[in-house]
């Protein structure tokens, strides 16, 4: 029976992949409805700049266009500044200034997307140039321009948590500190679908219907209620097949409001769609910040307490997506594995003249930028101690049997075992027999390292009592509705964009009710259709949607087990429920089938009992979970090129129960392959006068299989002990924990060399120019 | 990512194509393989008013060993160089060939496309340069030969004329005791190079340099002979000895790369003078006896 079921634990392909590989898939770009339009948006050359004069007299005049809208017809309809995640407001379409490179300037609608780009090119924006901030340095300077002089000022917020007193008290008592400025470069999801949508008003029914390319299309729905007072039940947002989000469209972006205005305007169906130019320029970025770390400890080794300053570049608008108490997101996870008496975290955030956005890009909010802080700090100790960074870190761990353990910043974190990871991981990759061969090697003059990086995460936003967005609590749901013949249709407000929902929440419904995943079909993405709910990123489907889905389970066989006792003859009571069966618990041979139990449900219910068999839950989490992993990897470095060369990445990982091991491992090799692209390849840089680099694929380098590490892949298990399932969300771990391993082990080649830094992306001129500095590059 | 309007026409023959050119040359882009040309036509960079696809036509996707010299029609793809197994004279072209770009891009790009297209970090052309070849060019004037060297006088800009094509690379005859390596040090795979070297040697009884070809990709404006350094080693004997002249000739050198995302002019040039020194390194080591 449990064969057929293929319930939690069980390896089963992606059941979305059959319209995938073949193809079939309905993303965005897909949707071609009848007369439909398309928009090109125009985007401001300049990162700040006064905007003296817009003509669109001539490219009105190119056949085929319909219209050329700008700010000020927005304004018109009241429609002009929308709001940001955290409520701040952007222009839509710039009005008299702009304030990043690629800012929305005025759109084009046209017949085809062919003559709205000839159009485009005939729209006339004359602008008065302003110095540009675009450093967060810069932005603080008492002669810096003011990116919003609406604010009076660039900087946005500080915030602060922990104890500072005890914390500065710990630093003065401390055998040893170690101090380090980091910076956190700025990065970019880049998706493989870019943004876009097709809006579709409906004069006679006063309806919007937005196709869109969104992980939260409820929230979006309600926001957008609310900013262009359209009725809620007047708007249907559609989320379909979702090339990749990785946080990038959580975010709402000028371009969907513009082809919506542009919509009601011609009553047409318009679609506008984001080249990847455009996609990289000016959608949401992650990272960009800068971080001093500070690391107090007794000379045996004993953590003491950490201390940590940042200053955040949020781009000109305030919109980063995080949840609303927390504007730097959930930094302060950045005590990690450890043990400590102290710490304390403050934050600026500035704003600079580039694109909005703060995106937690395959994390739970700044988690990534504090592991790789911890997790480089820990190490930069352990070289000042002549430590060992794997001793170091078994030294200070939480020990298991300390769980559920309050962290310094208050975080109550679930489970772990981080010595059994860290333990698993050494043994792997035969830790002891790597040391001895980079002693060897270094006699030799050979550079070869070894990094070590164990993190926690903390994902499944979350309790409603800390959690919202825009102020709608961070609950999760699930609607199930079984079928007269014992199918299912099940519907969530989360959001799949690759990450395999159909498959993984069919599983958790077919462990739970007992009736085959085959016979389960999972739909989300309809605001029509599903349950409200707070949509898809940082790792919460899992730890809230899975969890969702197991109490409706629940709820359902309760019901399910006054109709089985109907069915039998007997009282409630002495109904035992086991792998999709009823039986009698006194004479188990008596017993009917879930579906048996799905047909009387609306053939013949018990007298008394409501007919049908659905149940919906809102479910709240009573806590975060707190995945974790330990990764180690092996660099040999070319010492004429600076080329690093990773010859071996064992990663460990713990999330819990798993659901699909499959689907487990996929989600572990991609977000280890994006986080060496983070850690070797991607940036996205601006220099003074705001020019954008790597803005393309050409600039931009996403990792392909030919470099990316051979990825040697294993787990643990330690179940999360508040969530139904025990599970953990696992899909961003590696993101968050393998850029801190690269660069250690990069830093660890070098380490005898006084070496402590390199700094991220680890370019191969960065590190030859390191070679340099201590004269070991060779010549041949 | 929409070129402008433009007018397209296959041409069916050589004679089409060189009387499109005599009449529209100057306003005409020839499509080979097109990984150069579409991109830059949809990103808008480039708007030929009219663009003459040459795919269709017969007698340039040829490779004949006459008279001793290798030729190499124009549209062979650079998928099938890489495919091919040349006499090891020649081992630089399969070597260089599996290194440009990707797969994709190979099986679409042609020879003809990426010698002519003048781009600096395109990798055929120092190859060529270091295998002495010429271009044959046609036009309705007539027909020419420009030694590869001599083709390239800026980035995107060369000797061809606006009513020539290239319709073949002529790579003259190698002794069996010649070969050559190209080394190429990329941020990722199917990137330009941080820098690259092509090295090609002949090398007598008594294991002395006899003939030397040496050129580099990206190491400036455009395509980089570099006779120095050839000059350097001809007639030397022994690898340190070859490696010492290389290197001190390098050093004499003019070589201006520019500063990009790759990384600093200095440090590319570091590693322009460690691949030649092991672009030499390999050849010779597997020349000598």
């Amino acid at each position: 029976m449990t064969a057929t079921i293929h319930g939690m634990g069980h390896p089963l392909k992606r059941k979305e992949d059959a319209r995938f590989i073949r193809g079939k898939g309905t993303y965005v770009d897909d949707i071609k409805l009848p007369n439909m339009l398309h928009v090109k948006l125009i985007r401001s050359p300049y990162a700040h700049a006064k905007i003296k004069r817009i003509d669109v007299e001539r490219a009105l005049k190119v056949p085929g266009v319909v219209a050329v809208i700008t700010g000020k017809d927005l304004q018109a309809a009241g429609l002009s500044m929308m709001p940001t995640l955290m409520n701040d407001r952007q222009p839509v379409l710039a009005l008299d200034k702009v304030y990043y490179p690629y800012q929305e300037v005025a759109a084009v609608v046209a017949e085809d997307r062919y003559i709205a780009e000839d159009a485009a090119e005939l729209v006339e924006v004359e602008y008065e140039p302003l110095e540009p901030v675009m450093t967060p340095q810069r932005a603080l300077e008492p002669d810096a321009p003011l990116v919003r002089p609406d604010k009076g000022t660039n900087k946005i917020f500080t915030w602060s948590a922990g104890d500072k007193d005890l914390t500065d008290r710990y630093f003065q008592e401390a055998d040893v500190i170690v101090k380090e400025n980091f910076y956190y470069h700025r990065i970019h999801v880049a998706h493989m679908e870019t943004c876009g949508c097709v809006a579709h008003y409906d004069p006679p029914t006063g309806k919007l219907t937005l196709w869109m390319t969104t992980q939260a299309p409820h929230a979006v729905r309600t926001v957008a209620s609310l900013f262009t007072k359209i009725p809620e039940h007047k708007i249907r947002i559609i989320a379909p097949d979702i090339g990749g989000g990785f946080g990038g469209k959580v975010y709402v972006y000028p371009g969907y409001v513009v082809a919506a205005f542009a919509s009601i305007m011609t009553e047409r169906p318009v679609k506008w769609i984001e080249t990847r130019t455009e996609n990289l320029s000016s959608t949401a970025f992650a990272r960009d910040a800068y971080i001093t770390a500070e690391v107090a400890a007794k000379k045996d080794g004993t953590l003491l307490a950490l201390r940590m300053s940042v200053l955040s570049d949020h781009g000109a608008f305030f919109g980063d997506a995080t949840p609303s108490k927390f504007p730097f997101g959930l930094f302060t996870i950045v005590s990690g594995c450890y043990k400590w008496k102290a710490g304390y975290v403050e934050v600026t955030g500035v704003h600079t003249n580039k694109p909005p956005g703060g995106i937690a890009y395959r994390c739970s909010f700044r988690v990534t930028e504090a592991a790789y802080v911890i997790e480089r700090m820990i190490d930069i100790l352990a070289h000042k101690l002549g430590m060992d960074p794997a001793e170091l870190r078994l030294k200070n761990f939480i020990k298991k049997e300390e769980f559920p353990y309050t962290s310094v910043f208050g975080w109550e974190y679930d489970s772990g075992d981080y010595e059994r990871a860290l333990r698993l991981a050494m043994e792997k990759i035969d830790y002891e027999q790597l040391r001895k061969e980079q002693e060897e090697k270094r006699k030799r003059g050979e550079l070869m390292g070894i990094g070590i990086s164990t993190f926690v995460e903390i994902v499944g936003a979350g309790p409603s009592k800390i959690f919202d967005i825009l102020g709608i609590k961070m609950f999760e749901s699930c609607e199930v509705r079984i079928h007269p013949t014992g199918k299912v249709i099940a519907r969530f407000g989360t959001k799949s964009q690759g990450q395999g929902h159909e498959t993984t929440f069919a599983q958790i419904l077919a462990e739970k009710l007992g009736i085959p995943e085959e016979d389960i079909t999972v739909e989300e993405g309809d605001t029509d259709t599903a349950p409200y709910g707070l949509g898809t990123y940082a790792s919460r489907s899992t730890p809230t949607a899975g969890a969702a889905a197991a109490v409706t389970a629940d709820k359902i066989i309760a019901k399910a087990k006054k109709i089985a006792a109907h069915l039998l003859e007997v009282r409630e009571e002495d109904i035992v429920f086991e792998k999709g069966r009823f039986y009698v618990k006194e004479a188990p041979e008596k017993s009917v089938t879930i579906q048996d139990v799905a047909f009387a449900a609306y053939t013949n219910p018990p007298p008394g009992l409501e007919p049908g068999l659905e149940a919906v839950t809102y479910y709240d989490p009573p806590n975060m979970t707190f995945p974790f992993g330990a990764y180690i990897c092996v660099v040999d470095i070319d010492r004429g090129t600076g080329e690093v060369k990773v010859r071996r990445f064992v990663a460990v990982d713990d999330c819990g129960n798993v659901i699909n091991p499959m689907i487990v491992e996929g989600q572990i090799h991609g977000a280890l392959t994006m986080g060496f692209g983070t850690a070797f390849l991607e940036e996205i840089r601006y220099d003074e006068q705001g020019n954008i680099y790597g803005n393309t694929f050409m600039d931009y380098l996403i990792p392909t299989a030919v470099e990316t590490p051979r990825w040697e892949t294993y787990r643990t298990v330690t179940p999360s002990p508040h969530h139904p399932l025990g599970a953990k969300g696992v899909a961003e771990s590696p993101t968050v924990g393998s850029p801190a391993a690269f660069e250690n082990a990069v830093v660890d080649a070098l380490s005898h060399l006084g070496v402590t830094k390199i700094g991220m992306p680890l370019y191969p001129w960065r590190v030859y120019s390191i070679l340099k500095e201590k004269g070991v590059v060779s010549e041949l | 990512m929409y070129p402008p309007q433009f007018e397209y026409i296959p041409a069916n023959s050589l004679d089409d194509v060189l009387k499109l050119l005599d009449e529209r040359g100057e306003e005409a882009k020839i499509l080979a393989g097109g990984q150069s040309l579409i991109p830059l036509m949809k990103l808008r960079i480039a708007r030929p008013a009219l663009v003459v696809d040459i795919n269709r036509v017969k007698g340039l996707n040829y490779m004949n060993m006459e008279d001793g010299s290798l030729k190499i029609g124009a549209l062979v793809r650079i998928a099938q160089l890489e495919r091919t197994k040349f006499p090891s004279q020649y081992d630089i072209l399969r070597a260089a060939s599996r290194q440009v770009a990707d797969p994709q891009v190979r099986n679409m790009g042609t020879v003809g496309g990426n010698a002519a297209h003048g781009d600096p970090g395109n990798d055929l052309p120092a190859v060529f340069i270091s295998l002495k070849s010429k271009y044959v060019v046609k036009s309705k004037r007539g027909t020419r030969e420009i030694p590869a060297k001599d083709f390239y006088k800026g980035p995107f800009t060369t000797e061809l004329r606006p009513d020539e094509v290239l319709v073949e690379v002529n790579v003259p005859h190698w002794d069996g005791y010649s070969g050559g390596t190209y080394l190429k040090f990329e941020r990722r795979t199917g990137d330009y190079a941080i820098a690259a070297v092509a090295v090609q040697l002949t090398v007598d009884d008594d294991n002395r340099v006899t003939r030397a070809g040496v050129a580099f990709t990206n190491a400036g404006p455009t395509p980089l002979p570099a006779e120095e350094i050839e000059e350097s080693i001809i007639d030397k004997r022994g690898l340190e000895n070859l490696l010492t002249s290389a290197k001190n000739a390098f050093d004499k050198m003019k070589v201006n790369p520019v500063s990009d995302l790759r990384g600093p002019d200095w440090y590319k040039r570091d590693v322009m003078r460690v691949l030649l020194l092991r672009g030499i390194k390999t050849v010779y080591e597997r020349l000598v006896r």
